[in-house]
Parts: C-alpha cells; structure tokens; sequence
C-alpha cells in the first residue's frame, strides 16, 4: 500500500484559505486572533530580546 | 487606536515602510504577528515626526531602548515603545533606521506595496526585501520566507523570467516547493547549475534518476537544514556588535528609561 504523505493542517490553511482572503481581511482577521492570546507581552520580549 | 498611530504618521508626512511580522500578514504569508515593526526613514526630521505622533497617543519607551540618536538609529539598533488600548489591551511598536540585510531606506520605500487596511492605507516593504529581513535567527522564519516566496512566484506566474527564478531558487527553504519548481518549469531547472545551491542539485538528480530519489530527496533536505543554520548564525554575527554597545550602553545608565513618554527629538 502506498504511504499517504501527512501534510499540517496549519500549512494547508496558509496556502489554500488565508491566502485568499484580502490583505485588508487577514489583518483584521490576525487582530481578532491576538485578542484571544494571554502572554503577548511575554511573546514579544522573546522574540525582540533573545536570551544569549 | 492603531488606526489612529497610522493615520498621523500619514498626516505627519513620516517616511515609513511597514516591515516584519505585519507585512508578512498583510502578503498572507503568516497568520499572526504580536507586534508591529515599521522602518523609519534615517533622517531627524522623519524620526522628529515620528516622536511627535508617539507622544500624541500617549506612547512610552519599553525596554532597551537605546538613545535616540541619529548614529546609533543608523546603526541598526531598534527602538521600543508601548501603546495602551481599550479594555486594558496594549500593543507593541518596534522601530528601526536600518533593518538588517537591506539597501537603504528610499530605495525600499520606492518599492513599496501599498495596502488598503481598517488601519488606513499603509506602505508596506517589498516581498524580495521582506525576505532578506527575515532571514532571522529564528527557525519559524523560514518556513514564512518560502511562504513569500511562493506568493511572489504566484503573482509572477506564468512570466517567470530567469531571473526570477534565481530569486524563487536562490530563497525556497521548503523541499516540496523546490520539487514543485523543478517539476513543473523548464526554465526554473535551466538556472540550477549557476546558482551553485547543492540542494536544487540534489533535487534535479532526483528527477533524472528515480530509483535514488529518496536518497536525493533525504541530501537536499539535510542541505536545506545546513543552510538554514548558517544563515542563523550569520544573523547572530550581525546582531552582536549592535547588542554589544545596547550592554554598554545600558553599563552606563544612558538606556531610555522604561515607561517614559520619548524625548522632543533625536540628537
């Protein structure tokens, strides 16, 4: 039998849904998501400020 | 709020390029950013502007925020602020003079897309410059540039010049994509040899020769990866001497104090 090669559903969403939308949509879109995100702030700092 | 921080740096007549996270959102290449990065035109006038609208919307330094001043804004090193919003929500405002790995400001700024959002109508930085600047240190990046890559051979098709191609080669990070482009254009595999990359090499072996295919497959991906590491490092090679004069800098007590509304204007 053929092995069925698993592909993430996440990379399946960016390429098949979001890419659709207008640009305009998809940051309203990623906007409504960041509300619904608790540790921004901690997010941020590791991202801008990297331990060494 | 942000709707508001855009259309004064509109009025203002600021010189800026949304960059990073957002534009990647905005192209469709990524989902989500916390923050928003923009790239300031490196002139006092343009960041004078720019402190002029943080102060009016009541903006504070967040931390290691080095001095603003125009050599160290040139520099490369980046400037942090915090913005309070309704319902106790607050939002990120990175900014630079001079992002890593790109030409300088009017160049970019002349290649700029401009979208229309609920935020305004907002100049944002090239997909080809977008890529550079996310070369990052940070392995989610990767995945993201072959994402922009992929938007950009979509908007290209079906008049994919050579030289796009070397462009489309030269910064795919995902093995599948680079099987696609060899796989299904003539033109893509022409380039192959003269951009010297061992994993497009590896990949066109693997079409040519099918019984070793997986074998191809498994090298270029291990090149891939190898790849990826070193732009990785050359990206820590970049940061150091920037976050090495931020530890002096801040040694010396001369950092911007955290929570402080930003000067009048840089020196």
């Amino acid at each position: 039998m053929k092995e069925k090669k698993s592909v993430p559903i996440f990379q399946t969403y960016q390429r098949e849904i979001w890419v659709k939308f207008t640009p305009a949509q998809r940051l309203k879109r990623s906007w409504e998501l960041r509300k619904r995100i608790k540790n921004l702030k901690e997010i941020h700092d590791k991202k801008i400020f990297p331990s060494p | 709020m942000i709707k508001r921080f855009f259309q004064a740096l509109n009025s203002e007549g600021v010189l800026y390029l949304l960059i990073s996270g957002q534009a990647t959102v905005l192209y469709g290449a990524a989902t989500f950013s916390e923050d928003i990065d923009i790239w300031v035109n490196p002139t006092p006038q343009d960041w004078n502007k720019l402190l002029k609208v943080i102060r009016r919307l009541k903006g504070k330094v967040y931390k290691l925020t080095p001095p603003l001043r125009m050599d160290l804004i040139r520099k490369g090193h980046g400037y942090h602020f915090q913005f309070q919003q309704r319902g106790n929500l607050e939002w990120f405002l990175d900014v630079m003079g001079k992002p890593p790995r790109v030409g300088d400001f009017i160049s970019a700024f002349k290649k700029a897309v401009y979208h229309r959002t609920e935020w305004g109508r907002i100049p944002v930085i090239g997909i080809r410059e977008l890529v550079e600047i996310k070369k990052t240190r940070r392995l989610e990046d990767y995945p993201v540039i072959s994402n922009l890559v992929r938007i950009e051979y979509n908007n290209l098709h079906p008049s994919v010049s050579s030289q796009d191609w070397e462009w489309i080669l030269k910064n795919t990070f995902e093995i599948e994509d680079v099987i696609y482009y060899l796989s299904n254009h003539r033109r893509a595999r022409a380039v192959v040899d003269s951009l010297k990359r061992k994993c497009l090499t590896f990949v066109n072996k693997a079409l040519i020769e099918k019984r070793k295919k997986e074998f191809y497959i498994k090298e270029a991906s291990k090149q891939i990866a190898l790849e990826i590491e070193e732009l990785r490092e050359k990206d820590r090679v970049y940061w150091r001497p920037i976050i090495e004069e931020l530890r002096r800098l801040k040694k010396r007590g001369e950092l911007l104090p955290e929570n402080d509304t930003p000067p009048l204007s840089v020196c």
